[in-house]
C-alpha cells in the first residue's frame, strides 16, 4: 500500500535533513551496489546508525535491497536515482564524487 | 570536499523549507512530441528547472525503459515507480498545436482518467481549438493561445504546488517546535474569519 502524500512529505523532510541518512545515501550512489560492511567502512558510522538510515531510505525508495529482500547489498531505488541527479544539479561538487553521468537507469 | 562534509552541507541546506519543497516535487511533463511540440516540452522543462529552481523536472523520454512500450504503458510504468517513493508528483500534460494528430497523447489521457491517484496529480494545458478524446474534459484544463502562455501556465502550476508543500512543511515544523518548547502556536484563533 502506498503512503499518503502528507506522510511522504514528512518522511522526505526527515531524510533530507538527516546528515547520516544523506551520507549513507550518497555512499550507495557512489558505489551503485554496496554491501552493509562496505558502508560501515566508507562512512565510519556505527552499524546501528547505518541500519536506522537504511530503514528510512528504503521506506522512501531512495535505496533498495539487491536483489532479494533479505540481501545485505544496497542499490539506489528509482526515487533515489532521480534525487541524486537533482542533487548533482544543486551541488555541482557532487559530480566529482559521483560522476557526471545520469544515475537514472532504464525501467 | 568529501562525502561526509557534503552530506552535512546538503542536510543543513534542506532546513530551508522552500528549498526542501522545491526538491521534493517531481514534475512530469508529458504531451505530444509531434513536429514543433517536442521543442516546447524541452524548453518548458529547462525553464522550470532553471528559473524556478525545481531540479526534478522530467519529460517522459528522459526516462528510458528496457523494453519499447507504447506511450500510455510507459507512463503507467513510470508512475508505478514514482508512487513507491517519498516525493510529490505533479504531472503536466501538454496538448500543443499538433496534439490532435497524436494517438499517444489521447491514449495517455484516457489511461490517466481511469486512475484516481494519477488523475488527482494531473493538469492539462491545451491549445485552444485542439480536438482531444472526451476524457480530456475530466481534468483541470487550461486553454492557451501560444507556447509562451503554455510555459507561463506550467510555471504557475509548479509554483503553486511548491507553495502548497512549503506551507504544509512549515506548519509541521511550527508544531514540532511547539511540542519541543511546550508552546504550541495556535494557528486559528477564536473570531478568525475562515473563508
Amino acid at each position: 500500500m502506498t503512503k499518503n502524500v502528507f506522510s511522504k512529505m514528512q518522511d522526505f523532510a526527515n531524510i533530507a535533513t538527516d546528515r547520516v541518512a544523506i551520507q549513507v545515501f550518497l555512499s550507495v550512489a557512489k558505489h551503485k551496489v554496496i554491501k552493509i560492511g562496505q558502508l560501515e567502512e566508507e562512512t565510519h558510522l556505527p552499524l546501528e546508525s547505518i541500519n536506522v538510515a537504511i530503514e528510512k531510505l528504503e521506506g522512501g525508495n531512495f535505496v533498495e535491497r539487491n536483489p532479494n529482500p533479505a540481501s545485505q547489498k544496497f542499490k539506489l531505488g528509482f526515487n533515489g536515482q532521480m534525487f541524486v541527479d537533482q542533487l548533482k544539479i544543486v551541488y555541482p561538487e557532487l559530480q566529482e564524487q559521483l560522476g557526471k553521468e545520469s544515475h537514472i537507469e532504464p525501467l | 570536499m568529501d562525502l561526509q562534509n557534503l552530506s552535512e552541507m546538503i542536510a543543513q541546506g534542506f532546513e530551508d523549507v522552500d528549498r526542501l519543497a522545491r526538491n521534493m516535487l517531481k514534475v512530469f511533463i508529458c504531451g505530444s512530441h509531434i513536429d514543433g511540440d517536442d521543442k516546447d516540452l524541452e524548453n518548458a522543462r529547462d525553464e522550470i528547472k532553471n528559473e524556478l529552481k525545481v531540479p526534478g523536472v522530467f519529460l517522459m523520454r528522459d526516462i528510458e525503459t528496457k523494453q519499447k512500450l507504447p506511450y500510455n504503458q510507459k507512463f503507467d510504468l513510470v508512475w508505478t515507480h514514482i508512487a513507491k517513493g517519498d516525493n510529490v508528483p505533479l504531472c503536466i500534460m501538454y496538448a500543443g498545436k499538433n496534439a490532435g494528430k497524436s494517438q499517444g497523447l489521447n491514449a495517455e489521457i484516457q489511461a490517466v482518467s481511469t486512475d484516481p491517484e494519477k488523475k488527482a496529480s494531473t493538469h492539462l494545458i491545451r491549445f485552444e481549438g485542439i480536438r482531444l478524446v472526451n476524457h480530456a474534459d475530466e481534468f483541470p484544463s487550461y486553454h492557451v493561445k501560444g507556447v509562451d502562455e503554455f510555459k507561463g501556465t506550467a510555471k504557475r502550476l509548479v509554483e503553486a504546488k511548491v507553495k502548497e508543500i512549503a506551507s504544509y512543511l512549515l506548519r509541521q515544523k511550527e508544531g514540532q517546535k511547539g511540542r519541543e518548547t511546550g508552546k504550541v502556536k495556535t494557528l486559528i484563533n477564536k473570531g478568525d474569519i475562515i473563508s
